[in-house]
């Protein structure tokens, strides 16, 4: 295999990954009307990463770049920094999530805007090691090699065989979970499960693809899904669909126009998006006059 | 209170509440509860707004813990033979599940890892539509349909487990006429069967009270109980009870 072909099937492997991962996460956001913890925990994903790059002794490893525009080392510790983020702040949005207080929407506003804040610094005052970061603001894949990749696809494949084999019961915590919690469930288990799935999924897609793109990835499948569907099993399947048909498609598009893979990827899956709404406009319309 | 446990307490009993005081952050809003709910029964808790009625129910549901004093079941009986109706569900109107998704929420046991159909369930769903009339909907969007369909899916997702005891929180609240009497002669043909007992908060007593077996009127932070009924046996003893731990 060519190095050029590598290169296209390792960004391949990732898109699709990362977009169904991501995607799967969305689903579940969207059923909790959390959908916008799609937008803050990548960015506080991100931040963790810059954090633990900025201070930690191992940024010398930083000239052994590869194809992709970084290192194995530097993609497992953003990775491990991106972790010790997310998942204190996944679960402290779910805590107050609960309780009384200020409105959600306040608390994630404001979480997010410290995680843009802390990045861009960091970036601006980083040395050579964070050279990688703007370009994922750039819209380029990071195309992970090595044991880094085999790292990726393993923790996605975990966490959405987990969110698949406990489907259900998440579904039912995430749509009532006080009629979930009287059924016997243990709802406050399954959230926090959840939730440190959601973290994980965040924080390696982030380091990865970067928050842009994980944000649309956790959004336009759904949404695309939801636009067709009229049952959860429907809206699932279609939203996987969705977004594994515009991470191959995206990816495919980009190599061959030789333009960034991550920036055609978000109008893939924007243009995507606008396609279902207006196709189930029309099917509306068929059905009516029907 | 835990030598309440051991107490002998009558096989007809599905449910006891023991100087049961219910309120949130250790504030009680009702207090000095001592009442039984019987196999059979269907009990009408009514009261004005903000008096208490949804925090017992949810007291006696498992989902708020007690500010003090306990909830006991009856012999044979476990938290997952209690199934709970709420005043407003959570389901968000944009979810698209369809009515008989929304049933089967009621039938994945919370022991159960992964959370799977236990087998029979499909047939136990099916048999719920039909009890309940709604196989004709069983694949429309929950957010479809009219106030007294989804209050009667609701019942069916309450329903599907087969619980013992059903709590239903304002049950007829928002609904025409029309709904219901759809959703009170649901609750009636239940009672019909004798298996099942039934706690029911309504501002419409009136539509319930000639089912009921007693009337549970709440006001200034104390209960009153109204006996309608004499029929329900409690002559035969029981061995062993749980106590109701909130989950």
């Amino acid at each position: 295999m060519n190095p050029a072909d590598e290169y296209f099937l390792r960004t391949l492997l990732v898109s699709l990954f990362v977009g169904v991962g991501t995607a799967l996460i969305g689903v579940h956001l969207f059923l909790r009307r959390l959908l916008i913890l799609g937008l803050v925990m990548p960015q506080v994903s991100l931040l963790g990463g810059l954090l633990i790059l900025w201070i930690t002794p191992l940024l010398r490893f930083t000239e052994k770049e590869t194809q992709g525009g970084q290192t194995d080392s530097i993609w497992a510790l953003t990775f491990a920094g991106a972790l010790i983020a997310s998942i204190p702040i996944a679960f402290w949005i779910g805590i107050k999530r609960h309780l009384r207080g200020l409105p959600i929407e306040v608390i994630l506003g404001t979480v997010y805007v410290l995680g843009v804040g802390g990045s861009l610094l960091l970036i601006a005052l980083g040395p050579h090691a964070l050279d990688h970061v703007p370009k994922l603001f750039q819209g380029q894949i990071l195309a992970v090699t090595g044991w880094d990749l085999i790292i990726l696809m393993a923790t996605l494949g975990i966490a959405s065989a987990f969110l698949i084999a406990n489907h259900r019961t998440l579904f039912a915590v995430g749509i009532d979970s006080e009629f979930t919690l009287a059924i016997g469930h243990h709802v406050t288990v399954y959230e926090t499960l959840f939730l440190t799935t959601a973290s994980v999924v965040m924080s390696v897609a982030s380091v990865t693809v970067g928050p842009a793109l994980v944000f649309a990835y956790s959004v336009c499948p759904v949404l695309g899904a939801w636009f067709l569907s009229q049952s959860v099993k429907t809206f699932v399947t279609l939203a996987l669909l969705f977004a594994a048909v515009c991470g191959t498609g995206g990816t495919v598009i980009a190599f061959e126009l030789d333009l960034p893979v991550g920036s055609i990827q978000l109008v893939v899956l924007a243009l995507g998006t606008i396609t279902s709404g207006l196709l189930s406009r029309w099917l509306f319309h068929v059905s009516w006059h029907r | 209170m835990t030598n309440l446990l051991n107490q002998q307490i009558e096989l007809q009993q599905y449910l006891r509440l023991v100087n049961l005081a219910v309120g949130y952050h250790g504030r009680a809003l009702i207090s000095g509860l001592n009442e039984s709910v019987c196999k059979g029964e269907l009990i009408v808790i009514v009261g004005p707004n903000g008096a208490g009625k949804t925090t017992l129910l949810k007291t006696l549901a498992g989902i708020l813990t007690p500010v003090s004093g306990e909830v006991v079941l009856g012999e044979g009986l476990t938290l997952s033979e209690i199934s709970y109706m709420p005043q407003s569900p959570e389901i968000e109107t944009l979810v698209p599940a369809n009515v008989s998704e929304i049933v089967s929420m009621g039938i994945v046991h919370g022991r159960s890892f992964p959370g799977i159909i236990p087998a029979g369930g499909h047939q136990k769903i099916q048999a719920v539509l039909e009890r309940l009339s709604l196989e004709a909907l069983s694949k429309k969007p929950f957010y479809t349909l009219s106030g007294g369909q989804k209050r009667r899916a609701l019942l069916a997702r309450a329903l599907v487990s087969n619980p013992r005891i059903l709590i239903c929180d304002e049950i007829t609240t928002g609904l025409d006429p029309e709904a219901t009497a759809e959703v009170v002669a649901s609750l009636k043909k239940l009672i019909g069967s004798n298996e099942v007992a039934i706690i029911c908060s309504t501002h419409n007593p009136e539509h319930l009270i000639s089912a009921a077996s007693k009337v549970w009127e709440i006001s200034n932070g104390t209960l009153n109980t109204i006996e309608l009924k004499e029929s329900f046996p409690r002559d035969v003893k029981t061995k062993n009870t749980t106590k109701h731990e909130p989950r």
